[in-house]
């Protein structure tokens, strides 16, 4: 596991409340509700403490956070 | 004002009422098409039952909103939120006869009576193509009958409707009128659900103005860059939402007065309004008034208002929510669940003409929170509330009720229903603060010991479980399984030790 990766689990695993969620990648998080609209505004703080980078509104949306796979691609494009 | 006079008097505009996506409708449309509806339900239905809707922000809504009254029935706006075992349960407590289905979804017929008729947006396009029909206004509703019904989060575990009648409504902007009060020929954002009564400051003041309604669907928001496209598009003047929209739009940089340039009103309501939004929001909106609006839905969308002023966000004191309607008559209660001996702090009690007549078919309910009070309803809010002069200040709940994002709800409706999971012994459900605000929800749950447990399929099927009967955004995102609940003297779920030993 790369950095990269380690920083999108780090960030899902608090954000999510939840290290299960780590055990299952594809794992829809919004259908199983560890995560909604609102959470996304946690994600989006995490990031931007953690990586202290600007999150842009045009980058983020809800099928880019939906997995844990799909939210590392996201951090990986956009670091 | 009384939104069926303001729009017979503007039944010939061709000015655009309200704007969803790539659809308008213009005042006089909305006007035809309400009529027919109207004459639809006298013709169709047998009884003055209330009508549901099931949908989002669909134009048509709106329609069958104002069809409705015109028909001398009250509406039961339901969102898409709400699970189908939820809406049937709506149904049959309030004997609908009809259910208009925009979800895009079918219902259950398990979940309905027979004999109820769903309207979906096929079925609905022969009553828009029906020939001009034109109502009697003796038809409308009346002062003292219901205009809608919201089913709001009960504690039992079953949804309670605050019924509203036309008159509640009138008084509501008799009184906040001043707040309220817009530049004319303008446009307003519509984001609320129709399902939450602050959305009635767009449907029953803006709209009844003459403005244009912005529509904002659930589905934009699940995309922001979507979002503030369509937010550029609106051109909005005035903005009214919960605390926690905005701040979903504060956390980009790209949300200010650039993609909003007119922006001049922003009215925000729900839950508590903290300063450091405010602080952010004059930041953003350097020439727009931004004002806090407090209230339950019982007392007709707001109970009491205030301009935010800049010099409040110096103060020690949280934001204020504000004076109390001029028309009614408040005090504060005290009683155990007074954290100080403060003379000036209590349960909020209001008497007015914006309390509602009670819960729907309810009257054992109704009886613990209403009652008289010199010849006017009065109601027990359960906010305890303290005063400085005549500004009013929001200090908590004597009760499990709170507010996640913006949504009410009775942390017993979700251990209720949570009780009703076969696997689930006991529960319960406690809310997780970050600062002012209820970050998450947290449930502790007893697992009847005979079932095999894999940790996080357990879970899962008591969150799957859980979204058939209550709405998604109630379900609890954590979820901590024990062994076994410690209890107290009492004999009860002892909460606090739990609180303790896991947080």
């Amino acid at each position: 596991m790369d950095k990269i990766e380690i920083m999108a689990r780090e960030i899902l695993k608090t954000v999510c409340e939840s290290d299960e969620i780590l055990k299952n990648p594809d794992m829809d998080l919004f259908e199983t509700n560890y995560l909604d609209s609102f959470a996304i505004l946690d994600i989006v703080v995490e990031i931007e403490e953690r990586l202290n980078i600007k999150v842009k509104a045009n980058s983020i949306n809800k099928s880019k956070v939906r997995t844990v796979n799909e939210f590392t691609k996201f951090l990986r494009e956009n670091i | 004002m009384w939104i069926l006079d303001e729009l017979k008097g503007m039944r010939e505009s061709d000015r655009i009422a309200i704007i969803h996506r790539n659809k308008t409708i213009t005042f006089k449309e909305l006007w035809l098409l309400s009529e027919k509806i109207a004459i639809y339900h006298n013709e169709e239905l047998k009884t003055k039952n209330p009508i549901i809707i099931y949908a989002n922000k669909e134009i048509e809504a709106t329609a069958i909103m104002l069809g409705t009254l015109k028909s001398g029935r009250a509406y039961v706006f339901v969102d898409t939120t709400f699970p189908q075992e939820r809406v049937g349960k709506i149904a049959k407590k309030t004997k609908a006869e009809i259910i208009y289905n925009f979800s895009g979804t079918d219902l259950s017929e398990d979940a309905f009576n027979e004999y109820i008729k769903i309207i979906k947006p096929s079925e609905f396009e022969d009553i828009k193509f029906s020939e001009n029909k034109n109502i009697s206004e003796s038809e409308w509703v009346k002062g003292d009958d219901l205009s809608y019904i919201l089913f709001t989060s009960g504690s039992t575990g079953e949804p309670k409707g605050v019924g509203i009648t036309k008159n509640n409504i009138i008084n509501f902007i008799e009184g906040f009128k001043d707040i309220l009060e817009i530049d004319l020929e303008k446009v307003s954002l519509n984001q609320v659900s129709y399902s939450f009564d602050i959305s009635g400051i767009q449907f029953y003041y803006y709209l009844a103005c003459g403005e244009t309604l912005f529509n904002i669907d659930s589905q934009m928001t699940a995309n922001i860059s979507e979002l503030f496209a369509y937010l550029n598009k609106s051109k909005a003047s005035s903005w009214v939402s919960t605390p926690s929209f905005i701040e979903m739009c504060v956390i980009y940089d790209e949300f200010n007065s650039d993609l909003l340039p007119n922006l001049s009103k922003i009215i925000l309501a729900g839950e508590v309004l903290t300063k450091k939004l405010a602080r952010e929001l004059f930041h953003r909106f350097p020439k727009a008034k931004i004002y806090n609006g407090y209230g339950p839905s019982e007392v007709t969308i707001f109970t009491s208002a205030c301009e935010i002023k800049p010099e409040m966000l110096e103060e020690d004191d949280n934001l204020p929510i504000g004076k109390v309607i001029k028309e009614a008559t408040y005090w504060l209660e005290k009683n155990e669940n007074c954290l100080t001996p403060n003379s000036e702090e209590g349960e909020l009690i209001v008497a007015s003409n914006s309390v509602c007549e009670g819960y729907y078919m309810q009257p054992e309910l109704t009886m613990k929170s209403f009652f008289e009070y010199k010849g006017k309803k009065a109601f027990r809010t359960k906010d305890l509330v303290y005063k400085k002069g005549d500004m009013l200040y929001f200090k908590g709940r004597t009760d499990f009720q709170i507010k996640l994002n913006g949504y009410r709800i009775e942390l017993e409706d979700i251990e209720c229903n949570m009780n009703k999971i076969d696997i689930v012994a006991k529960n319960i459900v406690l809310p997780i603060y970050k600062g002012e605000k209820i970050s998450y929800l947290h449930a502790f749950v007893l697992i009847d010991k005979k079932v095999k447990q894999n940790s996080l399929e357990t879970k899962l099927y008591i969150k799957n479980e859980l979204k058939k009967k209550i709405p998604s955004y109630m379900v609890p995102r954590k979820i901590t399984i024990l062994d076994k609940f410690p209890i107290n003297s009492n004999g009860k779920v002892d909460r606090k030790k739990i609180i303790m030993e896991n947080t």
